[in-house]
């Protein structure tokens, strides 16, 4: 029996050949009953993944909105995103992909030796992506401010907000709703970066784990109306749009991919402490932990695929919430409504 | 600084001074027994009210499997028919699986509820309509997938049952929990078709009979608070074939829930009412089963195929979409049309070619007795 350890991935390879040609299978995606393939395949199998995302719904048919801020946040799934679209600008295995790409490097560590480790870190990782294109740093704090930012190269904006952003997370009562603030604080700072530097399209990092998390945590939030602009590739808002290329791919792809790649050291390392307090989200992470260790690999992939399928009741017609941009309300979605209830500082100025 | 002692006093709106025994756990509401209990029955007033859900005169069946959401209903119909005067006829609907020492334990509770609430009680029996008690099914498929057999018939029965005793409509049990855990379920399990309705309070309206869930927006731990402090005596056993491994992480997910974030269940429930399917999604269109006329959007309804499978062995028929059971029925249908039978070699299949032919007139009189 052969036995493969890569990345901390064992698996039982057990005679399989490819499906995409008769080599020995080595790698496979999320679940091991399906599709096993050799290198080159698996690695191209990753790319199509991440190409087809892009063009079937055909985000860069208007040549005048190429423009785009590709988020990074030190991940495996941003390193991957990166390397994705350096690829795809030297036009090494497809079609050159007609995008015009800033680097946007996303921080949300709140403490000073950390954000110094990340400007340091990024200086290197510019070297090996992208490094003709234009990065910048910015903390996720820069939703406070009220007008646009001047952004500027080589150091983190926004830091000086952290105290006020900060303060404003510790307002929160309710610990679901406070992660929940910070994924729509989040979505605002990009939003207002991108208006910052002009750009009406962001692709972020989230991989099918996280989106297939999300979708739950949004469907127990009282918001799976609104699934399908959540964790789909294309999410419109207005004169802005999220894009989410690396929707149909796992964890597990991106990081065998990364290490087939030899990219998967160009990451930035966090001591996140994550946050102890029970909340819909932790509940889910636990939910889905579960039933993958139980073997029910194809959760997340259903999950996902059942938010493609649906969409509001109310249609797509209608003012939206003018907190979260994707519930169909007057003003503010119950959600949002509860959310602002739940915090003792004020939200309006930061989402009006 | 002087300290509170005992319990804080009843935050009834009626401005009862009485001590608070009971947290209410829809809305965190801390009421002593009496206001809880008319808290509680108010919400369902109001439920039935907002959503006109009855019409006066109309016969309802009430779902009575002896539990606690049953038992709790049939109490709160009566007295809400009682005090607000609806004007229904209330009539008692119990199905036996046949599960010896569950279901016929859980019974004695419904006997009860009809000699306490003065309402008449029907039971159907699986063994009358499909010829298989439950202890039948698992001796036969194990125990693993008879939640699949149990649920599918269990819906048909009730809607037989209730249509034999001339009901209009039906109602039943389904708490606010059940509700986000369907939720839960379908999108688990890709079902847009039934994420799209299952959040009804009144589901088949398209068929012939209306099922409505007066209990849609109230709490399981409610219930079980309405019933301890109405003394009311229910079945508390799991059923002793329950444990469903998938199912079962879903349930545990919605108690965590519940416990972290109460109002996760309503806003599971509330996601599930907004949610309607994109048109460019293609959708079952409902036909009526060939063989016993209940509506199903197959050839064959789920409970006949399943009978299907269990009287010729291929007990994965219905269960599973292996190409086995594909095969199967591919077969069976092939066969049904040279010679009009199933394939069964007897064992109470209801169709023309059956070998033996009086369990086959048997069964086929039983399902036709009980047609639409």
């Amino acid at each position: 029996m052969n036995i493969m350890n890569s990345n901390n991935f064992t698996s039982d390879l057990n005679g399989k050949t490819c499906v995409k040609c008769d080599k020995e299978a080595k790698f496979t995606g999320v679940d091991p009953k399906k599709a096993w393939y050799c290198q080159g395949c698996f690695i191209q199998m990753v790319r199509n993944k991440f190409r087809s995302a892009l063009s079937k719904k055909k985000i860069y048919k208007d040549a005048d909105a190429r423009d785009t801020l590709v988020v990074y946040d030190g991940s495996p799934s941003g390193t991957f995103l990166l390397n994705q679209i350096d690829d795809a600008l030297k036009q090494i295995t497809y079609k050159r992909l007609m995008v015009k790409p800033t680097v946007l490097v996303l921080v949300s560590e709140t403490e000073e030796p950390e954000i110094q480790q990340v400007i340091k870190r990024v200086a290197e990782i510019k070297e090996n992506f992208l490094e003709n294109v234009n990065w910048f740093i910015a903390h996720i704090a820069s939703c406070l401010y009220d007008e646009p930012l001047e952004l500027k190269e080589f150091e983190c904006n926004g830091v000086e907000k952290i105290t006020a952003y900060k303060s404003l997370l510790a307002s929160c009562s309710v610990p679901t709703y406070k992660k929940e603030l910070e994924r729509m604080l989040k979505e605002k700072c990009l939003q207002k970066l991108a208006e910052s530097l002009k750009v009406t399209k962001c692709m972020v990092t989230d991989d099918a784990d996280d989106l297939g998390r999300l979708a739950l945590d949004q469907l127990c939030l009282g918001r799976g109306g609104s699934l399908s602009s959540l964790v789909t590739v294309a999410d419109k808002r207005n004169d802005f749009m999220i894009i989410r290329p690396l929707c149909d791919l796992s964890k597990r792809e991106i990081s065998i991919y990364n290490y087939l790649c030899k990219i998967d050291d160009h990451y930035i390392q966090f001591s996140h402490t994550q946050s102890q307090e029970k909340s819909v989200q932790t509940l889910t992470d636990a939910f889905i932990r579960t039933l993958e260790d139980e073997k029910f690999y194809s959760t997340i992939n259903t999950v996902l695929s059942t938010a493609s399928k649906i969409h509001n009741t109310n249609g797509k017609d209608g003012s939206r919430c003018s907190m979260c941009y994707v519930e169909v309300a007057e003003f503010h979605c119950e959600t949002c409504s509860a959310i602002r209830n739940s915090c003792s500082e004020n939200l309006d100025n930061i989402f009006s | 600084m002087e300290k509170r002692r005992g319990p804080p006093p009843c935050q009834s709106k009626a401005g009862c001074s009485n001590p608070a025994k009971i947290r209410k756990a829809k809305d965190g509401a801390q009421l002593c027994g009496p206001c809880f209990s008319k808290s509680f029955e108010d919400d369902v007033h109001e439920t039935i009210i907002n959503n006109n859900l009855f019409k006066r005169g109309e016969r309802v069946a009430i779902g009575a499997s002896g539990g606690k959401d049953s038992t709790v209903l049939a109490f709160v119909m009566k007295t809400l028919n009682d005090r607000h005067d609806y004007g229904l006829d209330l009539q008692l609907l119990s199905i036996d699986e046949g599960i010896r020492g569950y279901r016929d334990d859980s019974l004695l509770a419904v006997e009860k509820n009809r000699v306490e609430y003065g309402l008449p009680l029907i039971i159907l029996s699986y063994n009358d309509l499909y010829g298989w008690t439950m202890d039948d099914i698992v001796a036969k498929i194990g125990k693993k997938n008879n939640c699949t057999f149990c649920g599918v018939f269990r819906r048909q029965a009730l809607d037989r049952g209730a249509f034999k005793i001339g009901a209009t409509k039906l109602v039943t049990g389904h708490n606010a929990d059940d509700m986000a855990e369907t939720v839960l379920m379908n999108v688990l399990r890709g079902d847009i078709a039934r994420l799209e309705r299952c959040t009804n309070i009144v589901t088949g309206e398209e068929g012939d009979l209306p099922r409505a869930k007066p209990l849609k927006y109230c709490f399981e731990r409610d219930i079980v608070m309405y019933a301890r402090s109405n003394q009311l005596e229910y079945f508390y056993t799991e059923c002793i074939y329950a444990p469903n491994a998938y199912r079962g992480y879903a349930r545990k997910y919605v108690r965590d829930l519940e416990k972290v974030h109460p109002r996760a269940i309503l806003d599971l429930i509330r996601s599930g009412e907004k949610v309607s399917v994109k048109k460019e999604v293609e959708m079952p269109t409902l036909k009526t089963c060939e063989r016993c006329g209940y509506m199903t959007s197959q050839k064959m309804c789920k409970a006949c195929l399943l009978i299907e499978g269990l009287n010729t062995g291929n007990t994965d028929l219905g269960v599973r979409k292996s190409k086995k059971s594909k095969k199967v029925i591919v077969e069976t249908e092939g066969e049904k049309k040279e010679d009009g039978g199933c394939g069964s070699g007897g064992g109470g299949c209801g169709c023309a070619g059956a070998a033996d032919e009086t369990e086959n007139e048997e069964t086929r009189k039983r399902l036709k007795d009980l047609q639409f």
